[in-house]
């Protein structure tokens, strides 16, 4: 039929109009097997290459010969596949075959070995009889010996063998470790040459000592004591510190506190109030025992924040410490807290760090949300963890145990009773602390164990909670305004952590700080407390994850966190887990660097990546080579040259620690942005005055070869004129690693002082400082460190390059022997000319290497963060 | 303060951006978001003047790579700028529409989440119509009609997939946390670190969902090149199946069991429900043939204003409802008799008027009341003789026509052959009878089948309408063209393969057929007009020319031949030659009339001009005055 008809025909029972339909009923309930056909059901038979063959070409359907042509394809690739295989097999099987056959052979050969060892087992045995006899005899007569005279006369030479032994011993070890020299020397060699001897030193100490590794401590259970015993205590009669301890009954709690107190507390700094709330046994009873305490009883029950207050009302110290009675404290607990407001001013109030009788964590610090509702950082973890150990600001710590001036606290008006009975107040009081301006510090050193929920006694269980509940309301009302600030319960915590910090940095360094022992560590760790005081959150990583004590507590107790080995597994581990956090990522020295500086960009997205020279090192490298003139060390400098200079290229910014270093990375990557952040010097308090100093001081290390040249210079060509004009006068020469020519040169007005620890007494007692050097380049440490204590210094030229120094307003500069002890005899004559360059000196330190200047050079690099772009747009 | 950050990645195609940021602004979402436009590095001075109003316009925040640093650095930059806020990472040719924020962060919102993607119409974990499709939106909609009936065909519902990936991805803030940042090192490139991401968010403890009741609209296939593309997926599978080997096993179960598919399914059944189009159900065997053929005409003829749905048997006894169109994938699977209400209840809910029976073999018997179950109207048309005989073609074990023989006869045919459903003949006409008495028309495509049905049926009126058809165009006239000998390279094998494809590409009235075989393999029929009749016995060439009947003979000969038999039977047939120029070819055929010589060099199309000259307009085997040789140069 022709379609059209055909269409209208077969429509026609149809309505010709389209359809207007909107669907309200539900879709039907379909179930899973509506929309999947049950697996396994269709069954493909494939057809065998036969009835292909013959379907494709014997009948001659096309899509079976297609199929058929792939098929056999696929067989004749597996057929080739098995040929090799078999091919593989038959090899096999003939090694096997020989193998089989040495085993055989072998096993034979050692059923003949085994018969022949169990026909010499015999003859060994009687050999073995034979022997003991011998030795019997030889004994008798080493005793008949020893009892003769000869063998007293002989017996330091016996000795003599024994120490040779030993030596032996000794060098039979020193010769094995000479096999693995060959690896470890190529390493040293390039540590030594390009970082100095320190630096070797300071990595094989590090690769040798398994101390400088983190080892958890056993948990320790505490307990509460079972019964009370005598327990005195010596009041003091002007006490520093007023611990007010308000209980409730459980005087078993309050006596255990109250023990550990007595254990670790310092007797006579501190008064001790027990603000007893009515107990149904009084206090003073239950406490009979104890004596040198002040028990105050209230006559009515009136809750813990009215017995607080109490408390800190009779408080004679100038601190007050409120202590939980269901507490315990531990060894240099209340040092710790008291050390948080010497270090940091702007503190208001310390807390400790609370553990639950099992040794685990209970608080480290804590968050308040939006909501008012509050977290214990770290709760129920690891109390080691890093981020639990660093002194830092926090929203408020428990009052199981928080210390605050006596005089803050009573301008705040104490705890507010409108929390009474109980919860919230200390929250508050935080608040209030940090409103008036203060910070709230969180102490990890002080660690205080606390069996909480154990105090308030008058309570019902759902009565605390209701109490809780409410007070939350009552405080989020209070503080609504602060509170818009903070972020909701639980997004976020470690941004909330430290909510004090307006940038995040991670500073990565080869091993950890040693401020005494290295220039380098003192710098960097004046770069890290400047950062902590411009509001950035430092953590600090060394390159080898190391937790070398006493150096980690140290920083941890400045306020920087530090990660380390088993918390931190790489340097990776860490970006990969925490690298968008960070605002920027300083890298210090350049083999740490390239290590991790691909892995910081990938991982720290929003970072501003430095780049920390400490020293350019290509140049170093470069005059090594120039000095050595080998092809092969020009050309390794000239590697070194492009990787440092890449790096400087791929780093945001890049410090430097001399302007002559800026303006040759000026030249040579004009692009990059380079500050100068030189070594830091603080300027020190003035000595004696002039009248009462006397002698001339030399200060540095012999290990630093400019170093020797001028000490012998000056003891042989500058020191005659000196014994001449000033007869009497003292020279020291203060240095460590002295060589034996010029201890040898050591006289009455010629001192060599070797090593020595603090060298203050010599600056603040000698009249005049000398720098005789002759040749070196590079920031003077012995001058600026003369300087930073205002004793004037007289030097040659090279001495004081690039120091900023102005001869006769600041230094005085000669060159030739005579010249040079003409200056010095000069100085140390003219008390208005001795005045005048400790002024410049001192101004120069100021100027241009003091705290301030870092700071102003790190408020610059700051400046470039992202997080600081966005604040300024 | 904004919850949810909406990160757009931007790299070129401004018309793409432009009507992605102005979708995601016209969008009327009550979650608060903030838009974070990542510019990777664009150098593009219009695109920066675009950016630039945008920021007067729109309180947008703008992040600028310093250079182009790939998609994953970008979303990483992104990711970082507010970490209290989730995020969506928006590809930039993405169009969004309605509340799909407020619908993704209410799938957010549950435990554990990771990832929330969504439905899109090109690339993606999800896509709409086809599943791992590039589709075109279905007509008449847009991404906004389309996102609406997604939203309500499956409001709330989600589905969990190991990964994600699309135009939309919306990250969990805690996620992220945990999860760190997208990492496209272990990939080798950009491609793939939403999945990367994914899988390490899973073993993280996160699970991703892919929200049912979102489409969003992509471009797609801008990111990167194409044939980049193959490189770096394959690149990036590689490092996948090397990091994680349960994922990659767990593909093609997803394939086959797609999570996502209830989803489209149901979006599906609100289309049809609502289409202006009415539905028609086709009940068919699933096999080709004739019905097929009848069905398809009919589906095109019915286009305008059907849609046309089959319902086939599947496996066992379940059934296949399906919509016969390339750019759909509707089928559900319904298991008979136990689900046929819930197979009507879908119908109805489509709005189904009209049913039409072609055939129910391999139906489960429970088709038969499916008619009365849904209370509508059907047709039946009679391809064969089902309904009065099971094996439907009366015919024999041994393939003869059975002779209708009496209700003996057929219980003992069925007692060889047993019948579908295991009916006797007199229940099986029985069923057969009722069905075909309420059918509104039953139509027979010819008076036979008619005839032959009312005799078993007689009260049965039968419509004989012939099949719809148009009238086949006249048969063309073609020159068949005859090569003698075993085809091989010197004997002008390429030559004729040539000439093959140039009558195939100008569409030349010429057939080929090599009357022997050939030494290599030749593109044949349906390919080009060549067939190969195979090899000969030497003594039969005469007659196998006889019985083919070429109209003209080719002898392309690429070397000077010697002397050439087979050209000895060719003029003995007396046909029309066209030879090679070289060797003896033409000194044999000097003077041969209907003869003609071409370069043995000439291209195909020459030859083949050549053939069709020594054939047309002469007849074929000539009684005129027999014309002289020609030589073509």
């Amino acid at each position: 039929m022709e379609p059209a008809a055909y269409r209208k025909r077969y429509l026609s029972l149809l309505p010709a109009s389209p359809r207007v339909r909107r669907l309200d009923d539900a879709l039907p309930a379909l179930d899973e097997r509506n929309f999947y056909l049950k697996e396994g059901e269709v069954e493909v038979v494939p057809l065998s290459l036969p009835q292909l063959y013959a379907a494709g070409v014997e009948c001659g359907h096309t899509a079976a010969r297609v199929e058929l042509k792939h098929q056999i394809a696929t067989v004749s690739a597996q057929l080739d596949h098995f040929r090799a295989v078999q091919e593989r097999a038959k090899g096999d099987r003939e090694h096997l075959a020989g193998e089989l056959l040495a085993t055989q052979r072998a096993f034979l050969s050692s059923q003949i070995e085994i018969s022949d060892m169990q026909g010499s087992a015999g003859r060994m045995q009687m050999h073995a009889t034979h022997l003991e006899s011998s030795l019997q005899s030889a004994r008798d007569r080493i005793h008949a010996l020893e009892n003769s005279s000869i063998w007293r006369m002989t017996a330091p030479l016996r000795n003599a063998r024994l120490r040779f032994k030993v030596a032996h011993a000794r060098f039979r070890a020193w010769q094995s470790g000479l096999r693995r020299l060959p690896q470890l020397s190529a390493m040293a060699v390039s540590v030594l040459k390009n970082e100095g001897p320190g630096a070797l030193v300071q990595r094989v100490r590090a690769k040798v000592n398994p101390d400088e590794r983190f080892k958890p401590t056993s948990l320790t259970h505490y307990r509460v004591e079972a019964t009370i015993a005598p327990l005195a205590f010596t009041s003091a009669p002007m006490p520093r510190v007023s611990i007010v301890i308000p209980v409730y009954g459980k005087p078993l709690l309050t006596y255990t506190c109250l023990k550990s107190l007595h254990a670790h507390t310092a007797h006579d700094e501190v008064e001790i109030i027990v603000v007893d709330d009515a107990s149904p046994e009084p206090a003073s009873a239950s406490l009979a025992m104890v004596s040198g305490v002040r028990i105050e009883r209230n006559t009515q029950n009136r809750g813990f924040i009215a017995s607080c207050n109490r408390g800190a009302e009779l408080a004679r110290g100038q601190t007050i410490v409120f202590l939980n009675n269901d507490t315990i404290v531990t060894s240099g607990w209340l040092e710790a807290l008291l050390r948080v407001f010497a270090e940091f001013p702007d503190a208001g109030m310390v807390g400790a760090r609370l553990f639950y009788p099992d040794g685990r964590l209970q608080e480290a610090g804590g968050i308040v949300w939006r909501d008012g509702s509050a977290w214990n950082w770290g709760r129920d973890g690891d109390p080691e963890r890093p981020d639990c150990n660093y002194v830092r600001p926090v929203d408020y710590c428990s009052g199981a145990c928080i210390a605050m001036p006596a005089e803050l606290f009573h301008e705040l008006g104490g705890f507010d009773t409108r929390y009474t009975p109980a919860y919230y107040e200390d929250v508050d009081l935080a608040f209030a602390v940090r409103a008036a301006g203060h910070r709230v510090y969180y102490q990890p050193a002080a660690t205080v164990i606390h069996f909480e929920g154990q105090t308030s006694g008058t309570d019902e269980a759902s009565g605390a909670k209701r109490h809780q509940v409410a007070n939350r309301e009552v405080f989020a009302a209070k503080w609504a305004e602060t509170l818009a600030g903070h972020r909701a319960n639980g997004v976020d915590a470690e941004f909330e952590r430290d909510r004090w910090a307006k940038q995040r940095v991670l500073v990565i360094d080869a091993c950890m700080l040693t401020p005494d022992h290295d220039a380098g560590s003192v710098r960097m760790l004046a770069i890290l407390e400047i950062l902590i005081s411009l509001r950035c959150k430092v953590t600090f990583v060394a390159d080898n994850l190391e937790y070398r004590q006493p150096y980690v507590a140290q920083l941890q107790q400045r306020g920087v966190e530090v990660l380390f080995h088993p918390y931190a597994r790489s340097i990776a581990d860490v970006l990969a887990k925490r690298g968008a956090q960070f605002d920027m990522v300083m890298m210090s020295r350049h083999y740490i660097a390239v290590k991790h500086l691909d892995a910081v960009r990938a991982f720290a997205p929003n970072a501003l990546i430095v780049f920390d020279t400490v020293d350019l090192h290509f140049l170093r490298t470069e005059r090594q080579a120039e000095l050595e003139g080998s092809a092969l060390a020009r050309s390794a400098a000239s590697t070194k040259r492009d990787e440092e200079l890449s790096l400087i290229r791929r780093s945001d910014v890049t410090l430097v620690v001399s302007p002559f270093e800026k303006s040759l990375l000026a030249e040579l990557v004009p692009d990059a942005r380079v500050l100068v952040l030189s070594t830091i010097h603080e300027v020190l308090a003035p000595g004696l005055p002039f009248a009462e100093r006397e002698g001339l001081v030399f200060i540095g290390g012999f290990q630093h070869p400019p170093n020797a040249d001028a000490v012998l210079w000056y003891a042989q060509e500058i020191l005659p004129y000196v014994r001449v004009a000033l007869p009497g006068v003292k020279t020291y020469i203060v240095g460590s690693k002295v060589p034996t020519h010029i201890r040898e040169l050591a006289a009455e007005d010629f001192i060599v002082t070797g090593y020595v620890p603090d060298v203050t007494q010599y600056f603040t007692g000698c009249r005049v400082s000398i720098a005789p050097l002759r040749y070196g380049a590079g920031v003077k440490g012995k001058i600026n460190l003369a300087m930073s204590y205002g004793l004037p210094v007289v030097a040659t030229t090279p001495s004081i390059e690039g120091m900023y120094l102005v001869p006769e307003q600041d230094v005085l500069v000669a060159d030739e022997a005579k010249a040079f002890a003409d200056a010095i005899v000069r100085l140390y004559h003219d008390e208005a000319l001795w005045e005048r360059l400790a002024a410049g000196g001192r101004e120069n330190i100021r100027t241009h290497f003091s705290r301030d200047v870092a700071r102003s050079a790190i408020t610059r690099l700051i400046a470039f963060t992202r997080g600081a772009e966005q604040r300024v747009a | 303060m904004a919850n949810v950050d909406v990160v757009i990645p931007v790299h070129g195609a401004l018309a793409s951006l432009r009507r992605c940021v102005d979708s995601v602004f016209a969008a009327r979402c009550r979650t608060p978001f903030e838009v974070v436009i990542v510019d990777d590095g664009n150098a593009d001075a219009e695109l920066a003047q675009y950016l630039a109003d945008l920021q007067r316009r729109h309180r947008v925040a703008r992040v600028t790579q310093p250079a182009r640093q790939g998609y994953a650095a970008a979303v990483n930059r992104a990711l970082s700028l507010h970490r209290d806020r989730d995020v969506v990472v928006l590809q930039s040719d993405a169009e969004v529409a309605n509340d799909w924020l407020d619908r993704l962060v209410r799938h957010a919102a549950a435990p554990d989440v990771g990832l929330v993607g969504c439905f899109t119409d090109n690339v993606g974990a999800a896509t709409y119509p086809l599943q791992g499709r590039s589709n075109p939106l279905p007509a008449g909609h847009t991404a906004a009609t389309l996102d609406a009936l997604f939203a309500r065909a499956n409001a709330g519902c989600s589905a969990k997939l190991p990964a994600l990936s699309g135009p939309c991805l919306y990250l969990r803030r805690e996620c992220l946390n945990v999860v760190g940042a997208f990492d496209a090192n272990p990939l080798g490139s950009d491609y793939g670190v939403e999945i990367d991401f994914c899988l390490r968010a899973g073993s993280a403890g996160f699970r991703h969902l892919l929200a049912g009741d979102v489409f969003v609209a992509h471009e797609g296939g801008m990111s990167f090149g194409a044939t980049e593309a193959d490189a770096l997926a394959q690149r990036a599978n590689a490092a996948l199946a090397k990091l994680y080997p349960a994922y990659v096993a767990q593909q093609e179960d997803l394939a086959n069991r797609a999570p996502g598919r209830p989803f489209a399914r149901r979006v599906d059944l609100l289309r049809l429900a609502e289409s202006q189009r009415r539905p028609l159900v086709f009940v068919s065997h699933p096999w080709g043939g004739g019905i097929r053929r009848y069905m398809n005409d009919l589906v095109e003829l019915t286009e305008a204003h059907c849609n046309v749905l089959f319902l086939e048997p599947a496996v066992g006894d379940t059934v296949k409802l399906s919509w016969p169109r390339e750019d759909e994938s509707f089928a559900l699977y319904f298991s008979l008799p136990a689900e046929l209400s819930v197979l009507a209840e879908t119908l109805r809910t489509i709005g189904v008027e009209r049913l039409h029976f072609h055939h129910v073999h391999l139906h489960p018997r429970a088709i038969l009341e499916l008619p009365a179950l849904l209370g509508v109207a059907y047709d039946y048309t009679l391809h064969d003789y089902h309904p009065i005989c099971p094996q439907y073609h009366l015919v024999t074990e041994d393939g003869h026509y059975c002779g209708e023989p009496d209700a003996k006869g057929c219980a003992a045919c069925l007692a060889r052959r047993p019948a579908q459903w295991d009916l006797d003949i007199g229940a099986w006409r029985g069923a057969f009878g009722r069905l075909l008495r309420g059918a509104s028309r039953v139509i027979a495509p010819s008076q036979d089948v008619a005839t032959r049905m009312q005799r078993y049926f007689p009260d049965l009126a039968v419509e004989v309408w012939p099949h719809p058809e148009a009238l086949p165009l006249p048969t063309p006239r073609i020159t068949r063209v005859g090569i003698l000998g075993n085809l091989s390279p010197e004997k002008g094998l390429q030559v004729v393969a040539a000439c093959a494809g140039d009558a195939r590409a100008r569409g030349l009235p010429l057939s080929f057929r090599v009357l022997g075989s050939t030494t290599e393999p030749i593109p044949q029929a349906p390919d080009t007009p060549l067939t190969i009749y195979g090899q000969y016995v030497d003594s039969e060439l005469q007659q196998l020319i006889a019985a083919e009947k070429p109209d003209v003979l080719l002898f392309a000969a690429q070397v000077p031949e010697t002397y050439a038999y087979t050209l000895s039977v060719a003029l003995q047939s007396g046909l029309p030659i066209v030879a090679s120029a070289l060797g003896a070819l033409p000194e044999r055929l000097a003077g041969v009339p209907h003869s003609t010589t071409v370069p043995w060099n000439a291209p195909p199309a020459v030859w083949n001009d050549a053939l069709l000259a020594a054939t047309d307009p002469t007849p074929r085997v000539s009684d005129r005055a027999p014309p002289r040789a020609r030589v073509i140069v």
